[in-house]
């Protein structure tokens, strides 16, 4: 089953904090929103000690986790079911840790984006965080750029012979295809 | 914070490279009497674990990945 979540922020954010229900796997009583930090900077997936034991997590492992200034402290394991609208993990292995920070109560680490594909667009002066899973196609914006101007400089030269049909092989007309990238400048409608 | 697994973890830290030899790319359960269960996925290592032994009271190891260093770095850098 493919599931999706998109946060639309309202400006330009330089940290991505989104709601983030969590629960015990099994105990839906357990079920909590926390305020989840995207940090692709982390390996793991963590949560505030001060959560987890509100919530009455029960640590199954310790494991060392080196944070800010190489410093290494032995933290609880916990299982965990996250969910964000449709996209859910149903079991997460996620570390306790203190956390200082009044904005955020979890971090959201790379073992999360792994399940599927994550995109981070500023369009128009405003983030958007889209992820899915599972992983759907590679997003390759050079790749994008580079087929852009190959197409445009044979469409215009396939132009000169009458010939409207895109250069990508779809078979479909330039103006329907490529012609209609958002890499070109829009045409002018009268 | 509580810690019902206190003796899994000894257990565990005396037998790790018998462990990890054993049961290398999947989760072990200990339970409170010292017995290993090994399982494909995470689900069924928690779900076995709770049924057989209560929430908390045993140790859920995951041998799936090589050990790696868990890094959280989320520095907040104030300007002034």
């Amino acid at each position: 089953m493919i599931t999706a979540h998109t946060k639309h922020f309202d400006t330009i954010v330089r940290r991505m904090i989104i709601p983030c229900e969590i629960a015990i796997p099994g105990e839906e009583n357990s079920r909590q929103t926390l305020s989840a930090l995207w940090d692709t900077g982390a390996t793991s997936t963590c949560i505030s000690q001060e959560v987890a034991e509100t919530m009455g997590l029960k640590p199954e492992d310790f494991t060392p986790v080196i944070g800010m200034e190489n410093k290494t402290i032995e933290a609880p394991l916990y299982s965990i079911q996250i969910s964000m609208g449709s996209f859910i993990i149903p079991y997460i292995q996620v570390i306790g840790l203190p956390m200082s920070s009044h904005e955020h109560n979890m971090i959201l680490g790379m073992d999360v984006m792994v399940h599927g594909d994550v995109s981070i667009t500023n369009h128009n002066g405003k983030t958007t965080l889209s992820f899915r899973q599972p992983s759907l196609e590679t997003i390759d914006y050079s790749k994008e750029v580079r087929d852009i101007k190959r197409y445009t400089t044979m469409h215009m030269a396939w132009q000169k012979q009458g010939n409207q049909k895109c250069p990508c092989g779809s078979g479909k007309l330039w103006d329907n295809c490529h012609g209609n990238s958002v890499y070109l400048p829009k045409k002018a409608k009268y | 914070m509580e810690n019902n697994i206190k003796k899994q973890i000894l257990y565990y830290n005396e037998h790790k490279d018998d462990l990890l030899k054993q049961y290398n790319h999947k989760y072990i359960v200990v339970s409170p009497e010292l017995q290993v269960s090994s399982f494909d996925a995470l689900s069924e290592g928690f779900t076995y674990g709770v049924e057989n032994y209560g929430y908390g009271n045993f140790l859920l190891k995951d041998f799936t990945t090589p050990t790696q260093q868990v890094h959280i770095i989320s520095p907040t850098i104030a300007r002034i």
